[in-house]
């Protein structure tokens, strides 16, 4: 068990300096996270189903990431547990490790509801209307740059965290988190291009990103400039960590409220 | 909360599997080896029948000390009319076996 976090911190700090060289606060953004996500996952490990064989601990993995369903009548209903008390009258290690394969993809290859799709583009919704209002009232010093990659992280963080601690699942809340970093990123390139054409009319030599002097001699151009790929891509790799540092945190305290270890 | 598309032939075997047993609940496993089919098979299709409202779940009461309780499984009341009319379904058929023509019982019991 001492060398999964030895690796985890190992691999954070080299990612921490790769991107220090271009951006210095990923150090904070995006290797703090990866760090903290490492060890939360090798504490949970450790202190789990470690005793188990391999069957049980799959199944117990896909259990946690599935986290819990609810059924037409609103009741929570945990199929990782249902599924994990059958292997437990399963004495044939072949037939354990067949039955857990199988639970596990039971358990993961169903998607959740539409929830997260909705959630997702409602807050990607809300975050565009209110990024194109902060471009209108002024760029300011520092452009929306600023604000696309300081705030979208907390959002993120706390879009996950609310739907993997209110249904205990692990699952829901990754897959809302990443949709909503998605869908956002949608929303963000979308009011980019949009102001970059508004401030090219109004203030042609500044960037709409940064708010810095920028040369360029077309509408066209200032859109492209703002809506670049790599601008995209930096975004994204600065707000991953954060759906995942959400949902697991949300995990965890919902399994503290109940007392489950 | 109805059967939207034709049922599969797994899905058949599993309805008409619990309609068959007379004592009433079901497990998971007993039906994937009854049937001869996977967990990743038989448990989706019961997590499905029980968003439909097809199946009721329960937890045993007064499992043996040493292992969890299991989770149990029956059709409900819509689920049986659900029985009945894949068994009617199936009946008109010339070629429909009793599990949809696919499903074979398994072999060997496994533990």
């Amino acid at each position: 068990m001492t060398a999964r976090p030895a690796a985890w911190i190992v691999g954070a700090l080299a990612v921490a300096l790769g991107l220090s060289m271009i951006a210095p606060g990923a150090v904070i953004v995006l290797a703090v996270p990866v760090a903290f996500v490492g060890s939360i996952l090798t504490r949970r490990r450790g202190t789990g189903h470690g005793d188990g064989d391999v069957a049980e601990r799959l199944l117990a993995a896909a259990a946690t990431i599935a986290g819990e369903r609810t059924s037409p009548d609103g009741e929570q209903v945990d199929w990782g547990a249902a599924l994990r008390a059958e292997l437990a009258t399963i004495r044939v290690p072949r037939e354990r490790r067949r039955f857990a394969v199988g639970a596990a993809v039971a358990l993961l290859g169903r998607p959740h509801s539409r929830r997260s799709l909705v959630v997702a583009a409602g807050v990607a919704v809300a975050f565009g209307a209110g990024l194109l209002g902060v471009s209108r009232a002024g760029l300011g010093d520092d452009g929306l740059g600023s604000v696309t990659m300081v705030l979208p992280p907390v959002l993120l963080f706390a879009i996950a965290y609310l739907c993997a601690r209110s249904t205990r699942s692990l699952r829901f809340g990754l897959e809302t988190g990443v949709l909503a970093a998605l869908t956002i990123l949608v929303a963000v390139a979308v009011v980019y291009g949009v102001e970059a054409a508004h401030w090219y009319h109004v203030a042609p030599d500044v960037s709409v990103l940064d708010g810095d002097h920028v040369v360029v001699d077309s509408t066209r151009a200032a859109v492209l400039a703002a809506v670049h790929p790599i601008i995209l891509l930096v975004h994204l790799v600065f707000w991953s960590p954060w759906p995942a540092l959400g949902a697991l945190a949300g995990v965890r305290a919902a399994r503290s409220a109940t007392g489950e270890a | 909360m109805g059967q939207s598309r034709k049922p599969t032939p797994q899905t058949i075997a599993v309805v008409l599997a619990l309609a068959d047993n007379s004592s009433g609940w079901s497990h998971g496993y007993h039906l994937c080896r009854q049937l001869g089919l996977k967990a990743g098979t038989v448990y989706p299709i019961l997590m499905r029948l029980a968003e439909r409202g097809q199946v009721e779940t329960a937890w045993e009461t007064d499992p043996p000390s040493g292992r969890p309780a299991r989770h149990l499984y029956r059709l409900s009341g819509e689920g049986a009319r659900f029985a009945e009319d894949v068994r009617a379904a199936a009946a008109d058929s010339p070629h429909a076996s009793r599990s949809g023509g696919v499903i074979r019982p398994a072999p060997s019991e496994a533990s």
